[in-house]
């Protein structure tokens, strides 16, 4: 649901809200840089994703834990996004008013 | 409590029935479910066309009644629906499309519905993908 997530964000933008985003789990490789999915004749989400800040959505995150258990190394993934472990994502999931999983 | 439910699995999946139950489970224990909305391949419940055989569960039937029992909202995703065949007759002219099938108490809108949702429920529960 990679695309249908990254709509509800983007809509959710447009609604004014303060969006923060966590990556976990499979949705880490969204991150991953250098993909090339033209030969496929779809899309790469890293590039949407990196338009986010356009549009006001700046929190970034991704689960450190995701990343090593894939054995992705932090080079490959989108620069600006910031790695969490379990206690931060704890915290950031308690802070907030709404969640929306995809 | 107020619940809004969003849906991302088609009918007949385990979690399409989970979802069913659950909406049941928190009508009965005195709950309001002000709207239920289907995305991704949810959005398959919106067809009238969805037939269940003898001894299945009719997941679009099952909704419409709880639609018509609670007033609860039936949205689905007007953009995951067209791409996957569920339209209504004013989808259908614009995209040149024969015939119609979206059911009876389902509603084609935005995702604007589901932040809606998010924000004004005092939960929101997600079933799927």
């Amino acid at each position: 649901m990679a695309k249908e997530g990254l709509d509800a964000i983007l809509a959710a933008s447009a609604y004014g809200q303060h969006i923060q985003v966590l990556f976990m789990d499979e949705g880490v490789f969204q991150l991953l840089r250098h993909q090339s999915p033209k030969s496929l004749s779809l899309k790469s989400p890293s590039n949407l994703i990196e338009t986010l800040p356009i549009y006001g959505i700046t929190d970034l995150y991704v689960c450190e834990d995701s990343l090593t258990k894939r054995a992705i190394n932090e080079e490959l993934i989108m620069p600006g996004t910031q790695c969490l472990s379990k206690e931060d994502i704890k915290h950031l999931i308690a802070t907030q008013d709404a969640i929306l999983n995809f | 409590m107020n619940i809004a439910l969003a849906i991302y699995s088609p009918p007949l999946s385990e979690t399409s029935l989970r979802a069913i139950r659950f909406a049941k489970a928190a009508l009965n224990n005195g709950h309001s479910i002000h709207r239920v909305f289907f995305y991704h391949e949810g959005v398959l419940h919106g067809s009238h066309l969805n037939t269940a055989l003898k001894g299945e569960i009719p997941a679009t039937d099952e909704w419409r009644n709880l639609q018509q029992s609670h007033g609860i909202e039936l949205i689905v995703c007007i953009a995951s629906a067209i791409k996957r065949g569920v339209i209504n007759e004013q989808e259908a002219n614009r995209y040149g499309k024969s015939t119609h099938n979206l059911a009876d108490g389902y509603e084609l809108s935005g995702l604007g519905q589901l932040l809606e949702s998010a924000v004004s429920a005092e939960r929101i529960v997600t079933f799927g993908p």
